[in-house]
């Protein structure tokens, strides 16, 4: 048997796939070699780790830490203030029971209008290198990526996004930091061409994940794929600024 | 032990199989400030006390799950402090258990000892999710997909957009990326599943 046989073998073996006669073969092979015994013990370890219930069991011991450490750090109650908190707290529900209200009456949206809401463009790519923001320490320290993204900002900003593209993949060829093929992918997607950005999305291993889950549950949007938006969406977590909007879209789908 | 010592003991290991959150909290708040003070007196943090409660209360919740657990012979309270123990003790690399043991306690020993390889397991789990995190995106999403979510390797196809064989190798490629950035962690030495 192959490594990849026996990864399959051990998978089914783990998640419960196998038949009672498959069950004694594998464990009379599993005892044979130490190689499929380490692939067993992997695979059990790895369905474990990515067990829904066990996540969520540990997930919902971290909450009840951090509730319980936030219960200790809390401030003496505070009367006028609670009031306070009240007072705003009943103003937001009567305000969201409006809003309810209004949008109960309009047709759910479209993925496309969705996109449009939810897709901001900024004002610029890498406002960190802009001109107005460089001194001359700031000119030392860059890196040798750098002019080539100031290039290609320039050309964004004029609205000239096709070159922008052509300059930041140009660059790719020999050394394609994650910096830019996160702009690439990001101007693939406002070009309209929301399948060449989530592969370019899903290439990159080291950046700002939440920021990649953002892009790429909007170009899946704009494939009106809900489902893999959703998807995406789901894997934002609650430290990141695209959080609220995240469940707030969710929601809408 | 008595019937309604018992009857409590039931009671909590049945809220934690089925993760209710009033039985933990309750066990947060009846044990672990215990816990706390027993391990910053051996030289602990109060955050390591709470990283090994945690832990703890995994690995009953994975034991509850696999093979079962029955508390006969002492309160749950009891019980957990000794597994915190246990557990602290592991993490100092301690060779010998050393903690303070009351007659009480010392029943539970060999119930504590069977629940190591549960323990062992948490921090395997521990040391996999540290290294899932390393894995590309697209690596993260199919054993998402696949072992979290038990998806169709046709279904992870059709959200690649290749073809099923290809994604299958995919698959097996990830995982062996992640077995082998496990297996070069130091930790792993430390970590050996039994024999």
């Amino acid at each position: 048997m192959t490594t990849e046989e026996l990864d399959e073998e051990a998978e089914r073996y783990v998640s419960g796939k196998m038949e009672p006669d498959e069950l004694i073969r594998y464990e009379a092979i599993r005892r044979q070699n130490s190689e499929s015994e380490e692939i067993f013990y992997f695979n059990k370890t790895l369905y474990h780790t990515l067990n829904p219930g066990q996540k969520g069991f540990r997930k919902k011991l971290e909450t009840i830490r951090s509730e319980l450490q936030s219960t200790s750090d809390a401030k003496p109650f505070n009367r006028r203030g609670f009031i306070f908190w009240i007072a705003l707290a009943a103003g937001i529900t009567v305000l969201l029971a409006i809003l309810l209200l209004f949008n109960s009456t309009k047709s759910p949206a479209t993925p496309e209008e969705l996109y449009m809401a939810y897709m901001q463009q900024p004002v610029a790519l890498s406002p960190d290198l802009s001109p107005s923001r460089s001194g001359s320490d700031d000119s030392i320290r860059r890196k040798p990526e750098d002019s080539i993204l100031i290039k290609a900002d320039e050309f964004y900003m004029n609205g000239n996004l096709k070159e922008a593209i052509e300059v930041l993949e140009s660059e790719m060829v020999y050394s394609g930091t994650e910096r830019i093929r996160f702009q690439i992918a990001f101007l693939y997607l406002m070009t309209g061409q929301p399948r060449e950005a989530i592969f370019m999305f899903q290439s990159i291993r080291d950046y700002n994940q939440s920021e990649i889950y953002w892009y790429t549950a909007l170009a899946y949007l704009r494939m009106e794929d809900k489902e893999n938006a959703k998807a995406n969406l789901k894997l934002i977590g609650q430290d990141s600024r695209w959080y609220q909007k995240s469940r707030e879209l969710m929601n809408k789908l | 032990m008595n019937k309604e010592a018992q009857a409590e003991n039931e009671h909590i290991l049945d809220g934690i199989r089925h993760g209710d959150d009033a039985v933990i909290k309750k066990i947060f708040a009846g044990c672990l400030p215990s816990v706390k003070s027993l391990i910053v007196r051996q030289g602990g943090l109060e955050e390591d006390a709470e990283d090994v409660f945690m832990d703890a209360l995994e690995a009953i919740y994975n034991q509850l799950h696999a093979t079962g657990l029955k508390l006969e012979r002492a309160a749950f309270k009891t019980y957990l402090t000794q597994v915190c123990l246990f557990q602290w003790s592991k993490k100092k690399r301690k060779k010998k258990w050393e903690s303070p043991v009351t007659n009480d306690e010392l029943v539970v020993q060999k119930d504590t000892l069977d629940l190591s390889e549960s323990l062992a397991e948490v921090d395997r789990i521990k040391l996999f999710r540290m290294k899932i995190d390393l894995l590309g995106l697209e690596c993260r999403n199919i054993l998402k997909w696949f072992v979290e979510e038990c998806r169709s390797m046709k279904e992870i196809a059709g959200f690649l957009n290749i073809s099923e064989v290809f994604a299958r190798k995919k698959k097996f490629e990830c995982k062996q990326r992640l077995f082998r950035l496990v297996k070069e962690d130091p930790l792993y030495n430390e970590l050996k599943y039994p024999e």
